[in-house]
């Protein structure tokens, strides 16, 4: 009975916005998770959960428990004991993610899996990688090089965030555009299930007939399963790469650029975009010699065959400039195409520079009505005084408005998520997604209705039966609260910046 | 999920009062909607979702076993039906909902033919590159998973669906996805209904993510005297990393075929490359492929092939779902290392038979289609057959699918396969979302 008094009293608590003390847990419940993991890898002390209550939003709820496994027969047997003491269990990697998805809302055990980081194989001749959910994403694609292969989901915070996080939240990142997101990329997944049992999903075989579990459990935030092994699919290296930077005056010369470019013919790599205010913020911390003064620049790579290459990057330049380029930089390799994307991939944190906080959104548009929806995102922010800095994957109008604001001032972080939600509403208006690839978690459960109807969103439920998860792997995530349950507070979907976010 | 075969008549009642009758046929009007020699009461084609989801409804009313057609081009695929009462047809679901080319992304029903498909793509310069037949619809091939040559370059059909609309079982309509190319609100159910051959929910409209035609195209071809000899040097050209669409080799493909009229030995087996993109690229990849054939003897390099689209149709013809007495289609999977054991035993077994199976294997995702021809290939010999190559394919690590054999076969095999540790998470998903059985009972893996 205690294990369920100690339920009921996560449960409660979790309507809180901050959690201060742990609850009292039950001592035969440590001693079975110690005898799986040994000792120094169940934290149960409150010095030692603070680190596991909060990801890269600011949202935070303590864990009772954290377990660091450092094998699936492990995490097997963690989720049998938790599951035997009615604990829910939330895995978690590297804690980057931008919605919530790690977050222990109510509390219960947290499973750790940054011990789980071996490569376990890598297949160079067939092109696969099975690895364990705890490698970094950066640190694949490095142990890869020598063979001339890469895993082509790269994140910004590629540095940092998990394989298995990639998997949870069907992570994106700039070379989305031509290679797809993560789920292009799984092949198959060890999982563990509710009861402990242990299965493979999909494999190294291609197309085998059955229903499609893999891309079941890919960006399923961890609520169905938990991934303890992948198998990847890999890419080569290209042959040749170029990067180009165009530089504008108007952000709509930018978003028309991009609009020529698609309708064109030509699908490059990576085309992002970047306005003024991230310009000034990253050139004000990292100095890779953005313009200051332009409107927006987009930042392109074009990359094949040599041959390929030199034709497409010059047809790419110069539909940039027919669209009004004021300037195009051109960076074969080295250290110029390092800085470009260093500024690139660091413009988030950069905006520490432009405010204390800042709302890091992720919505997805079709990519012709850009121009539109950044002006309304524009206005959104007049309406609300909020400055907003734009940094995106445009080729896949993918947006990432940051509401840059002052959690000090009081009534501004409600005022901030506000001006989310409209912002998030116009992208739904516009025929898009609430979001890209960043995941509903608990910050946009309450937003699900907007595109899904009661029986879309009972189709969901009906999967998450057949994997018999029901509210034990990461409660909360993803679905609604029923109407007038009062089990999604405001306080909870308080999400704004934590340290190390990246887009 | 057994189910008593419907009453006839009271499902045409049903039938009459939630469909217009001229969407309704019946009696002789149902020849040619019989799977696997099974004729059904009614033949219903709705013409919009709400009658698909009216169909589906009486349907379930009146416990009728329900089997989703669109172009009819693969209905030889799968185990038998457990019953048939109702053929749903939505060939006239054939609109395009939403295209905006400069979005790369399409609306459409799912019964819209895919030549219908690719003319609309083709006025934009643009094209889904999915290969299946051109009256095939977009809803078979999504609900088959099919695909051909070009998924060595452009992936399987999972990786070109943005959402799609399903009617389920019930009769409820839901949506899944949406029409964006970067979408993770909730699970993607997509993926689910994708390959499951209807037995979920019927897929009405989808939303596909689209690709501009290749500025340029060539179909080149070396001829080896063994298949070994050819996937040799077909997975040499594949290690170049060259820009290549499609990657396969063929053979042989007969005295009247695509190589005989491009003046090459038809006895052989071709390796098959498509290189697109620019023209530098293209000539770029088309000199490799020369070297790589040097390097393997052949001296004079590879030939470009004038008549391209004739080489692939034939591979396409190749590997067609067929239901005949005298044919057995294995389509093996299998990973890519492990081609040449596959092949030397195939060799082997056909040697064995006095059999000569045409070919094609796809060398960069590890599946090869051997089509068989003889007569009485339903009996004992085929089904001797059969359980060699599945043995073959097993012990190498891979799967074997029956595409095509005689009714009789398949009252003694699973033509799926055996199913895998996962297929009680698919019986249960199976029980999910069609808990009576209604939908194809029987034809899925593991017999769903």
């Amino acid at each position: 009975m205690a294990a369920r008094q100690t339920v009921e009293h996560a449960a409660n608590r979790a309507g809180a916005a901050t959690m201060t003390a742990a609850a009292p847990l039950d001592k035969h419940l440590l001693r079975e998770l110690m005898s799986i993991v040994g000792r120094d890898y169940v934290l149960h002390e409150p010095t030692d959960l603070m680190v596991f209550e909060y990801d890269a939003t600011i949202g935070r709820s303590m864990p009772q428990v954290v377990v660091l496994p450092s094998t699936a027969e492990q995490v097997s047997e963690v989720v049998k004991v938790a599951h035997r003491y009615g604990l829910p269990v939330t895995p978690r990697g590297a804690g980057t993610g931008l919605s919530g998805g790690a977050i222990p809302e109510m509390g219960g055990l947290v499973l750790a899996l940054a011990r789980m980081k071996r490569i376990l194989e890598v297949d160079h001749q067939e092109g696969v990688a099975l690895v364990e959910p705890g490698v970094v994403n950066l640190d694949l694609s490095r142990a890869l090089q020598p063979y001339g292969l890469y895993f082509a989901p790269d994140p910004a915070s590629q540095r940092a965030c998990t394989v298995g996080g990639n998997v949870a939240e069907n992570a994106g990142g700039p070379h989305c555009l031509a290679y797809g997101v993560t789920t292009n990329h799984v092949l198959g997944l060890e999982l563990v299930l509710a009861d402990g049992e242990m299965v493979w999903v999909g494999g190294r075989i291609r197309d085998l007939p059955g229903y499609d579990l893999t891309g079941a459990v890919v960006g399923s935030e961890g609520t169905l399963a938990i991934v303890t092994k992948i198998l990847v699919r890999l890419l080569r290296l290209p042959e040749a790469v170029r990067t180009l930077l165009a530089v504008f005056d108007e952000m709509d010369q930018a978003s028309n650029a991009v609009s020529a470019i698609i309708g064109k013919g030509f699908v490059p790599a990576a085309l992002e975009m970047m306005d003024q205010e991230v310009m000034q913020a990253v050139e004000a911390s990292l100095h890779v010699g953005f313009p200051m003064d332009a409107g927006a620049v987009l930042l392109i790579e074009v990359e094949g065959l040599r041959e390929a290459v030199a034709e497409e990057g010059e047809a790419v330049e110069q539909i940039c400039r027919a669209q009004g380029a004021r300037e195009v930089r051109v960076a074969e390799d080295g250290p110029e195409r390092d800085r470009l994307w260093a500024g690139r991939k660091g413009a988030i944190g950069a905006l520490g520079q432009l405010a204390p906080n800042y709302y890091v959104l992720d919505g997805t548009v079709p990519r012709t009505r850009l121009p539109e929806v950044l002006r309304q995102v524009g206005e959104v922010g007049k309406k609300y005084g909020f400055r907003i800095a734009n940094v995106f994957h445009a080729g896949d109008g993918n947006l990432h408005p940051n509401i840059l604001f002052d959690a000090r001032q009081p009534g501004e972080i409600e005022r901030a998520l506000e001006a989310g939600g409209e912002i998030m509403r116009i992208c739904v208006d516009a025929g898009g997604t609430i979001t890209g690839e960043h995941g509903i978690g608990t910050e946009k459960r309450k937003f699900m209705h907007w595109l899904f109807s009661d029986d879309d969103l009972e189709a969901m439920r009906r999967l998450k039966t057949v994997f018999g998860a029901g509210d034990f792997f990461n409660p909360g995530k993803i679905f609604p609260a029923a109407e007038g349950s009062g089990g999604v507070t405001q306080e909870h979907v308080t999400r704004g910046m934590g340290a190390g976010a990246d887009v | 999920m057994t189910m008593p075969p419907a009453d006839a008549s009271s499902l045409l009642a049903s039938l009459a009062s939630s469909l217009p009758k001229r969407h309704v046929l019946t009696g002789e009007q149902a020849e040619g909607y019989e799977v696997d020699g099974l004729r059904p009461t009614a033949v219903a084609l709705p013409e919009s979702v709400d009658e698909v989801s009216a169909v589906m409804a009486a349907a379930r009313e009146q416990r009728a076993a329900v089997v989703p057609w669109g172009g009819g081009t693969a209905m030889a695929l799968g185990n038998l039906p457990r019953t048939y009462d109702l053929a749903l047809v939505t060939r006239s679901l054939s609109r395009v909902l939403e295209y905006e080319p400069a979005d790369l992304t399409l609306s459409v029903q799912a019964g819209i033919t895919m030549a219908a498909l690719a003319d609309e793509l083709k006025r934009h310069g643009q094209f889904l590159p999915l290969d299946a037949p051109d009256e095939a619809t977009l809803g078979g091939v999504l609900a088959t998973g099919a695909f051909g040559p070009r998924r060595h370059a452009y992936g399987p059909v999972r990786d070109w669906v943005l959402g799609v609309r399903v009617v389920h079982a019930d009769g409820r309509v839901t949506k899944a996805g949406g029409r964006v190319v970067k979408n993770v609100a909730g699970y993607d159910m997509t993926k689910l209904y994708l390959g499951s051959l209807g037995t979920l929910g019927i897929i009405v409209e989808a939303s596909l993510k689209v690709t501009p035609l290749p500025t340029m195209e060539e179909t080149w071809a070396a001829v080896c005297p063994s298949s070994v000899e050819a996937i040799r040097l077909a997975l040499d050209a594949d290690a170049r990393g060259l820009r290549l669409s499609a990657l396969t080799v063929a053979g042989p493909l007969g005295p009247d075929g695509p190589l005989a009229t491009a003046g090459l030995d038809h006895r052989g087996y071709a390796v098959l490359a498509q290189a697109v993109g620019t023209r530098a690229a293209v000539e770029r990849s088309l000199r490799d492929l020369d070297a790589v054939a040097a390097d393997h003897g052949l001296t004079g390099g590879g030939a470009r092939l004038s008549d391209a689209d004739q080489v692939w149709g034939a591979l396409r013809a190749l590997a067609r779902p067929a239901l005949s007495d005298n044919v057995l289609l294995v389509r093996a999977l299998l990973s890519p290392r492990r081609l040449l054991p596959w092949l030397e035993r195939t060799a082997a077994l056909a040697a064995k038979t006095g059999l000569a199976p045409a070919l094609a294997a796809h060398v960069g995702t590890g599946c090869v289609f051997t089509r068989w021809q003889s007569p009485g290939l339903g009996g004992e010999r085929g089904r001797g057959l059969l359980t060699a190559l599945s043995e073959s394919a097993v012990t190498l690590g891979g799967a074997a699918i029956v595409d095509g054999c005689a009714v009789e076969l398949k009252h003694h095999v699973d033509v799926w396969g055996r199913p895998r540790a996962d297929f009680a998470l698919m019986r249960r998903l199976k029980e999910q979302f069609d808990p009576h059985g209604t939908l194809n009972p029987g034809r899925f893996l593991g017999r769903l």
